[in-house]
């Protein structure tokens, strides 16, 4: 379809240039050289338009893909870095995604690692069992003894017809090992030496009968091991087998000589004796470890000793089980029960909670006045230290709460009652003219309350100066004051204070001061202002305490004032 | 486990068995057996918490370069070059191995060790063969395989290029 598109589209061009008077260049030129140029200059376009060459590619893109791939692995090569971390980055920044997508396939992913596990764990018990408690087990240990072999191979050789017993992928030309996978339960010794060797001997082999390249030793024989080589032009497999090869040995080699040639191109090429960059190739090479043991021909009578062993084993591991699963059962009936509490209590909000694998976590919102969560246990058989709590703070609407933050907001004076009820805040009593311009301002943006009555609310301007003198008789605070002020600041704060005391008690108020001192009690001159007011009648209640990190600040000396209502009928306290 | 592979390249009968036997296993042997082909030994060195796997390939001794068969060497990441020092003969052999593999492999890390440094009194290895215009090109070690003198010092020096090398 390219090339048409581009010979027609100038034809059309061309057809219609004289009709509509292109410029004499054009013409001149199109006499001279036919379309062409038109064709020229619409194959520049193509390429110079970055738009229009993306177009071009991504129209052979998929293809350009299957007819790579198909020649060499290169591709996959150059493309893994960025999928892998495109991938990467993907599971950091949207794992649920991921955990959507392999969902599925886990769960019967594990159930088979599992079951496969549990039946070759299952098929080595029986036979080394049945093995061992029988004559014929006994006539070899014997023999393993007398040959100093060890008893599973002996037990082996004449259980199998045949076993891969270690596979060897080696780097070809500097037989450096790359992977070992070994078959017997036992290590292999050496392992790095022998795969040195096996490619010595092949390369001594090779070149001492002059064969034609590509081919050399490609099986050999020690005793009852036969050795499998398998070469391709980065890597040689070596299967190591007890017994006589059989024949579907050979082609599982070739192919897996060819998966790792294609998986693995690139580390293979640049082979600098790092095993790690081969990732995941023992998967291929455990392919290739295939056996075949000889058809059973006695049921021995320790298979009864064995399964009764079996049976054993798993009554036991039931009643484990069903003990273990109640006590779960009971702590995660407690875990419910204080999940509930949490639910009911006001000011705290459970968004999420988990008893996965036993550990008890749950998160949610709670407002600072709620009760601490934790002690909300109570009764609940939980030990604390299993329960993991993470609680963002939130401003709850519950009216109490809302309440409680509106009055810490406006600090009403005790002449003034503050109700909420249904998101209307009332005021009753005398009240400042200025707090109440306050309260106008700043309740109705306060969250839960919808409107504010201020019906029930006298203003009282004896409580505006009672307000401004406690400002001033909080606001002074005394840091170490020079010996020749003394005399006069005192007697400005007494002024304040006595002010303060006087007009409280003519707007039906009680002025309670309080000289709160920090220091190490040292400080002479707090001392004295303390004497000071008190002789001078100051209603003052303080001490000196040492408070337990007076030593590290300076002394400083200050007054508290508290307000409260006149009692209903006795004097006020001294 | 990161592998180097390493080369043992000298005349005949100059101690390269015996060099790998007194590093690998701290032994040594009067009796001469002469290698044939390869012998191939592993040893596991830690520099800076690091464990390299050493595969040794201790291949026979071979006055003619040319016999020795290049897949020996093929991607070794360094060499030993031994020279017996009563006899000086093998010093030009072992600047002809030099070359050869330098021509086969690149640039990679040697040292040429001066063998038998405990025969004193057979000792025919004058100092200015290998100085002015006689330098081979890379670090000298003497050593003995009999006493152990210079021979963790000369895999060591290896090993260090190695490392540094990465
Ligand atoms: N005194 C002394 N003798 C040594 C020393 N190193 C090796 N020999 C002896 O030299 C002889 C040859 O040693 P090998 O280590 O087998 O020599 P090689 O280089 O491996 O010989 P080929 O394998 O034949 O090339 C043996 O008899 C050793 O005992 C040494 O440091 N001092
Ligand atoms: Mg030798």
């Amino acid at each position: 379809m390219t090339p048409d598109g581009t010979q027609q589209k100038p034809r059309k061009r061309g057809a219609k240039s004289p009709a509509k008077g292109t410029s004499d260049l054009d013409l001149l030129r199109q006499i001279l050289v036919g379309t062409n140029h038109l064709e020229v200059r619409e194959v520049r376009d193509r390429v110079i338009d970055p738009e229009r060459r993306a177009k071009d590619v991504g129209e052979v893109l998929a293809r350009a893909i299957v007819i790579r791939s198909k020649e060499d692995g290169q591709l996959a090569a150059a493309m893994r870095p960025t999928i892998e971390a495109t991938l990467s980055d993907s599971v950091r920044r949207n794992p649920q995604a991921i955990v959507d997508v392999i969902f599925p396939i886990i769960g019967p992913a594990i159930r088979k690692a599992i079951s496969q596990s549990m039946a070759s764990m299952v098929g080595s018990i029986n036979r080394t069992v049945e093995s061992a408690f029988t004559f014929r087990g006994l006539k070899w240990r014997i023999q393993a003894w007398r040959t100093g072999k060890s008893y599973g191979e002996i037990a082996l050789s004449h259980n199998l017809v045949y076993r891969v017993e270690q596979m060897f992928l080696i780097h070809r030309k500097s037989g450096l090992l790359i992977q070992q996978l070994t078959n017997t339960g036992e290590d292999a010794e050496e392992p790095e030496v022998v795969s040195a060797m096996l490619t010595a001997i092949r390369d001594f082999v090779h070149d001492s009968f002059d064969v034609e390249e590509g081919s050399g030793l490609d099986t050999f024989r020690v005793g009852d091991l036969n050795l499998l080589i398998e070469q391709g032009s980065g890597a040689i497999l070596a299967a190591v087998v007890r017994g006589i090869p059989p024949p579907q040995l050979r082609p599982k080699l070739v192919e897996a000589v060819e998966t790792i040639h294609a998986d693995y191109q690139v580390p293979l090429a640049g082979f600098e004796g790092d095993p790690s960059e081969f990732a995941g190739v023992e998967a291929v090479l455990e392919e290739c470890l295939l056996e075949q043991r000889k058809e059973k021909k006695e049921r021995t009578v320790s298979s009864f000793l064995f399964w009764t062993l079996v049976f054993g084993g798993i009554i036991a591991l039931i009643s484990w089980w069903v003990v273990a699963t109640t006590r779960a059962a009971e702590r995660r009936d407690s875990w419910n029960a204080y999940l509930e509490a949490l639910r009911d209590e006001p000011g705290i909000v459970v968004t999420w909670a988990s008893d996965s694998d036993g550990a008890l976590h749950a998160r949610g919102l709670r407002d600072p006045m709620a009760r601490e969560p934790i002690t909300l246990l109570e009764g609940i058989e939980l030990p604390e230290n299993e329960i993991a709590l993470t609680f963002d703070p939130y401003h709850a609407s519950h009216e109490p709460f809302v309440l409680e933050r509106i009055t810490k907001a406006l600090r009403p004076l005790p002449t003034i009652t503050l109700t909420l009820e249904d998101g209307t805040l009332r005021v009753a009593g005398r009240a400042p003219h200025r707090w109440i311009e306050a309260a106008r301002r700043t309740a109705p943006i306060a969250v839960g309350v919808e409107t504010l009555d201020l019906s029930a609310v006298v203003g009282d301007g004896r409580l505006d100066a009672i307000i401004d003198l406690r400002k001033a008789v909080e606001a002074a605070v005394w840091m170490a004051p020079a010996e020749a002020d003394f005399d006069a600041k005192a007697a400005e704060l007494l002024g304040s204070m006595k002010a303060l005391t006087s007009g409280s008690e003519d707007a039906g108020l009680l002025a309670r001061l309080r000289v709160v001192y920090a220091g190490d009690g040292t400080d002479t001159l707090a001392r004295r202002l303390f004497d000071y007011l008190k002789r001078r009648g100051q209603p003052v209640t303080g001490a000196f305490p040492a408070s337990e990190d007076a030593a590290a600040e300076p002394a400083s000396i200050r007054v508290v004032c508290e307000l409260r209502p006149v009692p209903a009928g006795g004097d006020s306290d001294k | 486990m990161k592998q180097k592979k390493i080369c043992m390249l000298g005349a005949f009968a100059v101690g390269k068995t015996s060099l790998v036997a007194r590093y690998v296993q701290g032994r040594y042997s009067e009796k001469y057996l002469t290698t044939v082909g390869v012998k191939i030994d592993r040893k596991d060195v830690t520099v800076d918490g690091e464990t390299t796997r050493l595969v040794i390939w201790d291949i026979q001794g071979e006055d003619d370069e040319q016999a020795i068969k290049p897949s020996y060497i093929d991607s070794a990441h360094a060499c030993l070059l031994v020279v017996d020092g009563t006899r000086p003969e093998t010093l030009a052999v072992a600047r002809r191995l030099k070359s050869w593999a330098e021509a086969h492999l690149g640039e990679i890390p040697m040292v040429m060790l001066l063998n038998k440094s405990d025969l004193t009194s057979d000792w025919r290895l004058r100092d200015e063969d290998l100085q002015g215009p006689n330098r081979p090109g890379c670090r000298v070690i003497q050593s003995s395989a009999k006493t152990g003198d210079g021979v963790d010092d000369a895999f060591a020096v290896l090993v260090e290029k190695l490392v540094e090398a990465r």
